[in-house]
């Protein structure tokens, strides 16, 4: 039998036809049977029990109203409840005439009235052309979904891709220090943490922290520019040689302007204010334009806190490493210049927090009471 | 089909040229699902139910019966189901069950017919 039925690959392809008179159920399944599987029920309970089995195999149900058990219209009711008749075609192939259950039936979402005594060839064109239009409107719809998924998946790629080239180049810089990778993740989640674990987060969205968190990573990437001779001199650096090396803020600034795949990242603008005035400091007596209070971004000031957390509590070539309460004492009580008050009251909150986060670190406890620089 | 059976199965109230033109003029589909009339329940259904007084299952028989005299163009026999069940929604039971004699008569004409 000739029908212009066109289905999409692993489209449901099952017909249910519920009809108690098996005379009119085979009728109809000879029609569609060339390009469906035919499923019978012969009645609105045995129709429904054959759906909630085949659910997903079914393209299409054919429903008689006048049944004995449950009938058409209370099945299409039961149907209608669950919402089945917008992604399913049903169709009622009814006796009667009266216009009220025709009307009930289609508010109810049947996609057409075939009245009996069925006309096949018409059965079938009205059949086919709504499956075939529901099938392409699923079709679309997969279509659409797998092509957002892969868009989101390729975007991620582009995501995770841009956090590596990140990462490397924060991590480049730190090894020129003789810094592990280790130092930019650290500098990562101390910012992470102070942002969320204080209320902090109420000034902050969620991608915001993310951003000022990755921003972070980048904040000395400046030092590129710094001699070795200066970045790794074991002892008190000259005045000359700490103004060499105060300049990696000014040039981590102007290095990240000079990428232009950097500006469209939403971390950009976090990166150059971080870079550029991570230290600074509350009194304004820091480098490099001596910003004071709040015109010094907040952003900054926060990774500048999390930067002489990490610079103390590790081993560096011009000093040893501190213990973690010696750490904040130092700190809070502005022996590493001044901090805004509310965030060393913040900082001084999380510490614990802080200390678990190095405890993998293992640092060895030492105390020691000399005024220490921080590059 | 010949034109002999044609005409018989015409005088039986079967609309062949009507039920043809359903089964796309596929003749022999036709006559199988004819055939089919013969194993049919639904009139043995009204006539036990009308018998046993069971104007509910009745009501429903003769439904089905209607439909299935419609799907094959017996008619004469769907016109004198239809008049049955209007009067059984009626509520007139005496008078629906006054047809049978009438629609029994008719059955059996198709079903000679049918056969021959």
């Amino acid at each position: 039998m000739q029908t212009s039925f066109k289905r999409h690959k692993g489209a449901p392809n099952t017909m249910l036809i519920v009809d108690d008179d098996e005379l009119n159920r085979d009728i109809l399944a000879m029609l569609f049977e060339a390009d469906h599987a035919i499923l019978q029920a012969a009645n609105g309970l045995e129709g429904l029990k054959a759906f909630s089995e085949r659910s997903e195999d079914i393209c299409a149900i054919l429903l008689d109203v006048m049944m004995p058990v449950m009938g058409g219209m209370e099945m299409l009711e039961a149907l209608a409840r669950t919402h089945v008749p917008e992604r399913v075609p049903v169709f009622l192939i009814t006796g009667e005439s009266g216009g009220e259950v025709i009307k009930q039936a289609y508010d109810l979402g049947v996609m057409d009235v075939i009245s009996k005594p069925i006309t096949p060839h018409i059965v079938l064109r009205r059949v086919n052309s709504v499956m075939e239009l529901f099938a392409a409107r699923n079709h679309l719809a997969d279509v659409v979904a797998e092509q957002t998924e892969e868009l989101r998946e390729q975007n991620k790629q582009l995501q995770s891709f841009n956090m590596g080239m990140i990462e490397a180049l924060a991590t480049a810089t730190e090894f020129r220090s003789g810094e592990s990778g280790e130092h930019v993740r650290r500098i990562h989640d101390i910012t992470r943490l102070l942002l969320v674990s204080s209320p902090l987060r109420e000034q902050f969205s969620e991608e915001d922290i993310r951003q000022i968190s990755l921003a972070a990573i980048l904040h000395d990437v400046g030092k590129i520019s710094v001699p070795d001779a200066i970045l790794n001199k074991p002892g008190k650096l000259t005045p000359e040689e700490f103004a060499i090396m105060q300049r990696h803020t000014v040039s981590g600034d102007e290095m990240l302007t000079r990428i232009p795949q950097l500006k469209g990242l939403p971390f950009y603008d976090y990166a150059r204010l971080i870079a550029r005035h991570h230290h600074e400091r509350w009194d304004g007596k820091g480098y490099p334009d001596g910003l004071a209070g709040d015109a010094i971004p907040l952003c900054a000031q926060i990774v500048g806190v999390a930067d002489v957390y990490d610079a103390l509590v590790s081993l560096r070539v011009y000093k040893p490493p501190f213990g973690h309460m010696d750490a904040v004492d130092m700190i809070v009580n502005g022996r590493c210049g001044v901090f805004n008050p509310l965030l060393m009251e913040y900082f001084r909150d999380i510490a614990p927090s802080i200390r678990e986060l190095y405890a993998r670190s293992a640092q060895t406890e030492m105390q020691t009471e000399t005024q220490t620089e921080t590059r | 089909m010949d034109a002999t059976r044609k005409a018989r199965l015409e005088a039986a109230g079967i609309n062949v040229d009507g039920a043809l033109e359903r089964f796309m003029g596929n003749a022999s589909m036709l006559e199988r699902y004819l055939g089919r009339f013969l194993e049919e329940k639904s009139y043995a259904a009204l006539s036990d139910a009308v018998a046993a007084d069971d104007a509910a299952a009745a009501a429903a028989a003769v439904h089905t019966l209607k439909s299935v005299c419609g799907t094959i163009g017996c008619e004469r026999m769907r016109e004198l189901a239809l008049a049955q069940e209007a009067k059984m929604r009626a509520g007139d039971w005496p008078g629906a069950k006054a047809m049978m004699p009438e629609l029994a008569a008719e059955y059996a004409g198709i079903c000679a017919a049918l056969r021959g």
